[in-house]
């Protein structure tokens, strides 16, 4: 038996709840399960055409990038740091693919050079954070200010144009799916699976329940944060390679800092603990199907863009302060 | 004998599930030392803790100099005189020691606080307990010894009547400790009641005039110390139980040599440590608090640096030297700290124990998987073992008693099975019965051809248990001794007496 | 019982306490030399004048990262209530005093709000104030809707208004800052913030109600925004959509910089955020000097407060050795 940290893995367990690890005893661990429920249910109502299939697939395919950050996100958020980085890490990243293809360039090598450069900018996080003990939350924002001046430096704004065989390649139907859902539920289902199967997983876990512990059982901690901020690097690569085909172009706008709230909302709304050791990949995808549909539904409904701003900003804290205090409740 | 200055009658409290006071009265006077003593659980700190307003009893009185008054906070509790010297002291490193001291009650002077004043204030208490310290200097640049010298100073700036010492000995050495004692003595000789709260028989007959003996919660005994002798206390203490419940260990011969240590040393912690320990054999570390025992133990798993040093294990067969940071793999580590490094204490008691052994329990066909069934046939093997009550192995840690958690930590390093073992305290705050249980296991480890490190406060603990002793003291290692030796020698080698008369 | 600690000169220690001190001359010499206009009375009353904003903003986000906390939505407690302060004294026409009184009072709310989401709710103050962050700054938006509001002419001019040579906002910040610097060191509150930031449990142990004072750290960091959006918008003449973006980063910067500790419980008002705050500005001066673009900023102000992180671990990292305690006379003792 595994690690059930999330409620969808409770839900589909079979061994049921008497038997699975128990960290959230009450209903707060259904919470995102019930919120996406009931946004869904509200858009289908205020938009006929809502629940048909290409309108999903569409929803499907906006959430795809978001979603694949809010993975890497999560497995940051499990092992109790943050990554406010990832925005930039991939505006950066998409860029220098974007260039290298521009100068005439492979794609396979551009859409490499795409996820390397946010891999190893992710890489430099870990090695700040784990072996010089730097707060993470200071290292990621000066990671953040320092790849989106160097993004807007490289471009000087503007925009640079991918070729159009990269992203017929990446928006390519398989089974009239588009390719960058299969990428979403290819990366989420790994990385569950490792998450919750593997002793990678568990390591992840305890490291983000308590470092001095996991130290003393002999497991890598140090390792183990390194791996953890490189993997939400590469993640952000991912993401890159996903919304430079959608742009077809490549821009220092993908790393707004407002990106960063979005990515951290999915992973918060999902389930994930801002406190560690709660949540899996799943939780993410949940998290951000729920923040692109509430996204949506404020654009459909013609809420300016600034109260959308604040709304998320109030989802955040709403959803963080439920499950600080849920969490404190237990522990007593 | 003067009239009680001090009395608490019929106090009761109760926690939900457990009643930690039933009806507990005694009286102290001025000019006397009470000792307060009882076993864990006894019921001492939550008494205590009534009179200094932390809690507040469900029933009783408490009466100050004849009249009944209300403590319903630690502010009431210091306006009636009454100051507490706590087991832990609450220092604030980046701080000065006057800061450390006035915190929460500054006086001003003009809208600011008035420095010059409380710098001198803070001067005269420290001078009234024999220390020379600048107020200004920050805490963290003085000794834990000093450090416990300003957290009684705090203590006595209100000019207390009524002075609670809780443990106030745990940090401290010998010399510091003997300091402290002729503080004390000072204080009572100035007139006031002082209550001294102690695990230590020893420090409390060197020191008390009356003693009181707590036991679930009631007051079992207690009068004059002079009328009882150590065994008369014990006897109270653990009750109609067997006085000896210490596990005693048969003596039996121990194998080849698995770890050998050559002149481990970091700069101003520990110095030149080399030693050996053998297949089959408990080597007791001896030393008092801040003799460099724990640093040891903890350097040899890689926890602490080291500056220089080698460390050999056995592997298949020959010596093998081994990197610092390789170490864990063959050493089982219980800390000191149970519940900041020892558990995971929100996740379950399956989680807990498969910890260390996680790589091991994969599945045959494919890599880095964890196979569920092998885990839970583990977890359930050792559970059985360790005779661990749960009620399933997904109970959440954090619900267990303190002896079941600690024998979930060792479970989990018998589970990885490694050859040597360290446990650092591995009974602190346990129960008698828990205690025996951990000595049990331990014996039986060594039975089964594991390589033991142990060290204890307890002396008792460290002698029925141990094969062989080596004795640290400042930093370093002064004597090995065999299985016979005396508990005196013991004692001696680590305060230096030995080394002087050789 | 020694009661002295012995003084030894470390090297490392001093290069720490005194490191800074040391780059900012580098980086005064450097821009003195690719720009030989930069070193002169003018450039350096310039520099402070950039800074006097942000020295204020940063002397009341001082008192939450002394507790160990963080807030970063001052940048946007700066930009809301400085927005609202400009609407009401150009659209609405309410007499200054009022509009400032109102402007300071929603700055304070803005600043309890945070502290009671921090303090009371218990929420990671990281990810809470990023969250009012965005909403402050989404309602700024939303009521100016985007667009600059400028103050009347017959204020304006106090932005660059000089007393001698010394702009006036120079002399109002480094006020605040000496105000603050009494808080911090002579009163009650200021210690005991200090406290907390040593460790929670021993200050709540100690008779510190924790609550209470984080909260005020709060709201004195919301306040202090505010007035440094005062000083913000007095020297652009009126309140842009971009006004207090990247302040909290600024601000940041310039406590790491200035020695006050991220890990709480440590560092000083004065000298401390002077420092910080003129680093910081001589370096963005010093690049406006030497003509690098706009964009540089963001990356050049990562890169210093990376470079000021690290430092900060390195020197959270030198704890006092545990001293192995002499026992001369414990012989003694035992031989009697």
């Amino acid at each position: 038996m595994n690690l059930h940290n999330s409620g969808i893995s409770q839900l589909f367990s079979k061994q049921g709840a008497s038997n699975t690890h128990e960290l959230y005893l009450n209903w707060t661990r259904y919470l995102p399960y019930i919120v996406l429920i009931v946004v869904f249910i509200a858009v289908s109502f205020v938009v006929p055409y809502f629940l048909t299939v290409p309108n999903i697939l569409s929803v499907l395919l906006q959430t795809s990038s978001l979603a694949v950050l809010a993975i890497g996100q999560a497995a940051v958020l499990i092992l109790g740091g943050i990554d406010l980085s990832m925005p930039g890490v991939m505006a950066l990243g998409a860029i220098f693919g974007a260039m290298y293809m521009e100068s005439g360039g492979n794609s396979v090598i551009g859409g490499l050079v795409m996820i390397l450069v946010p891999t190893t900018l992710g890489f430099i996080n870990g090695v700040s954070i784990s072996y010089f003990n730097m707060i993470p939350f200071v290292v990621t924002m000066a990671m953040q200010a320092i790849t989106i001046g160097a993004a807007t430096m490289i471009t000087n704004q503007i925009s640079i144009p991918v070729s159009q065989n990269f992203c017929d390649a990446i928006l390519k139907k398989v089974i009239g799916i588009p390719l960058p859902i299969i990428i979403m539920l290819v990366v989420a289902l790994c990385s569950q699976f490792v998450m919750t199967k593997t002793y990678f997983g568990r390591w992840l876990y305890s490291a983000g329940t308590s470092i001095p512990t996991s130290k003393v059982s002999g497991i890598p901690t140090k390792r183990v944060v390194l791996a953890a901020y490189t993997f939400a690097g590469m993640m952000g690569g991912v993401a890159a390679i996903i919304m430079t085909s959608r742009l077809y172009a490549a821009s220092p706008q993908m790393g707004k800092d407002s990106v960063a709230m979005d990515i951290i909302a999915s992973a918060a709304v999902g389930g994930v603990s801002t406190m560690g050791g709660v949540g899996t990949a799943l939780n993410a995808v949940v998290g951000a199907i729920i923040i692109t549909l509430i996204s949506n539904v404020m654009n459909m409904a013609n809420v300016s863009y600034y109260l959308t701003l604040v709304i998320k900003g109030l989802i955040i804290i709403a959803f963080v302060a439920i499950d600080a205090n849920s969490r404190r409740k237990l522990s007593r | 004998m003067t009239v009680s200055y001090l009395k608490m009658e019929g106090i009761a409290k109760f926690f939900p599930g457990v009643q930690a006071l039933k009806d507990v009265t005694f009286e102290a006077a001025k000019g006397e030392i009470l000792g307060l003593i009882g076993a864990n659980g006894a019921g001492k700190s939550t008494l205590m803790n009534i009179l200094g307003g932390n809690l507040q009893p469900n029933a009783g009185r408490i009466l100050i100099d004849g009249k009944e008054v209300c403590i319903d906070s630690p502010t009431a509790a210091a306006n009636h005189g009454i100051a507490f010297v706590h087991q832990e002291m609450a220092m604030l490193p980046t701080m000065s020691i006057t800061d450390t001291m006035y915190i929460s009650s500054y006086p001003y002077k003009r809208g600011l606080i008035d420095y010059k004043k409380i710098h001198q204030n803070c001067r005269s208490v420290l001078k009234r307990l024999g220390c020379n310290f600048d107020p200004r200097e920050k805490i963290r640049n003085i000794s834990p010894g000093d450090q416990q010298m300003v957290e009684i100073g705090r203590a006595l700036l209100h000019n207390p009547q009524i002075i609670i010492f809780d443990e106030p000995t745990s940090s401290l050495t010998l010399r510091e400790k003997d300091h402290l004692f002729d503080v004390i003595r000072s204080l009572k000789n100035e007139g006031a009641v002082i209550i001294y709260i102690s695990h230590f028989l020893d420090e409390v007959f060197n020191l008390c005039d009356r003693v009181m003996v707590l036991r679930n919660g009631e007051t079992v005994g207690g009068g004059q110390l002079s009328d009882y002798t150590y065994n008369d206390i014990v006897k109270m203490m653990i009750g109609s139980k067997e006085i000896d419940t210490y596990y005693s260990r048969s003596e039996h011969s121990t194998g080849e040599e698995i770890m050998r240590v050559e002149g481990l040393s970091r700069t101003g912690i520990i110095h030149d440590i080399s030693f050996s320990l053998n297949k089959g054999e408990v080597l007791g570390i001896w030393g008092q608090l801040g003799s460099g025992r724990t640093e040891v133990a903890r350097a040899l798993v890689g926890l602490d640096p080291i500056d220089s040093g080698m460390i050999f294990i056995n592997i298949d067969g020959s010596m093998t030297p081994v990197k610092q940071s390789e170490t864990k793999k063959y050493i089982g580590m219980i800390t000191e700290n149970r519940r900041k490094e020892g558990l995971l204490l929100p996740m379950s008691v399956k989680n807990n124990m498969s910890l260390a052994n996680l790589p091991k329990l994969t599945k045959k066909s494919i890599p880095f998987v964890i196979d569920p069934k092998l885990e839970n046939s583990q977890v359930e093997k050792f559970v059985s073992r360790m005779e661990i009550k749960i009620s399933s192995p997904s109970q959440r840690v954090e619900t267990l008693s303190g002896g079941n958690q600690q024998k979930v930590i060792i479970g989990r390093w018998l589970q990885k099975n490694p050859l040597i073992y360290i446990m650092d305290e591995p009974t602190r705050g346990l129960d008698v019965g828990a205690k025996a249980d951990i000595r049990r296991i331990i014996s039986e480890l060594a039975e089964q051809g594991a390589g033991i490190l142990v060290i204890s406060s307890e002396i008792e603990e460290i002698m029925s248990i141990s094969d062989r002793y080596i004795v640290m003291k400042r930093g370093g290692i002064v004597n090995e001794f065999g299985g016979k030796v005396t508990r005196e020698e013991l004692v001696a080698a680590a305060t230096g007496a030995l080394t002087e008369k050789e | 019982m020694t009661g002295k600690t012995k003084k030894n000169f470390s090297f490392r220690n001093f290069l720490f306490r005194y490191g800074f001190l040391f780059v900012l001359l580098l980086v005064i010499v450097y821009f003195s030399a690719s720009a030989p206009s930069f070193f002169s009375l003018t450039a350096a009353i310039s520099v402070l004048h950039t800074a006097a904003p942000l020295l204020v903003i940063a002397s009341g986000l001082a008192f939450v990262i002394m507790t160990g906390r963080i807030d970063i939505s001052v940048g946007s407690i700066a930009f809301l209530s400085s927005a609202v302060a400009a609407l009401m004294i150009s659209r609405y026409h309410l007499s200054i005093p009022l509009a400032v009184i109102c402007m300071l009072a929603l700055s304070c709310l803005m600043g309890a709000i945070n502290g009671f989401i921090v303090v009371i709710l218990k929420v990671n103050p990281m990810i809470a104030t990023f969250g009012t962050q965005l909403a402050y700054r989404g309602i700024g938006l939303f009521l100016t809707n985007s667009m600059v509001v400028s103050l009347p002419r017959s204020i304006r001019f106090l932005g660059n208004k000089k007393v001698g040579p010394i702009y006036v906002d120079i002399l109002f910040s480094l006020f605040v800052l000496l105000i603050m610097f009494l808080v911090h060191t002579r009163t009650q509150i200021g210690r005991q913030i200090v406290a907390i930031g040593n460790d929670i449990s021993i200050a709540e142990k100690l008779g510190i109600k924790e609550k209470k004072i984080s909260f005020f750290g709060y709201l004195l960091c919301g306040l202090m925004a505010g007035l440094g959006g005062i000083v913000m918008t007095l020297q652009v003449g009126g309140v842009t959509p971009t006004s207090g973006t990247g302040y909290e980063f600024s601000a940041i910067a310039m406590l790491v910089i200035g020695g006050i500790s991220l890990y709480g419980g440590e560092g000083s008002i004065l000298p401390g955020i002077l420092i910080g705050g003129i680093t910081l500005a001589v370096i963005e001066t010093g690049l406006n000097y030497v003509g690098a673009s706009v964009y540089v900023y963001s990356f050049v102000r990562g890169g210093v407060i990376f470079v000021s992180m690290f430092a900060d671990a390195l020197k959270t990292q030198i704890k006092p050795k545990a001293k192995i305690i002499e026992d001369e006379e414990s012989s003694t003792i035992l031989a009697k």
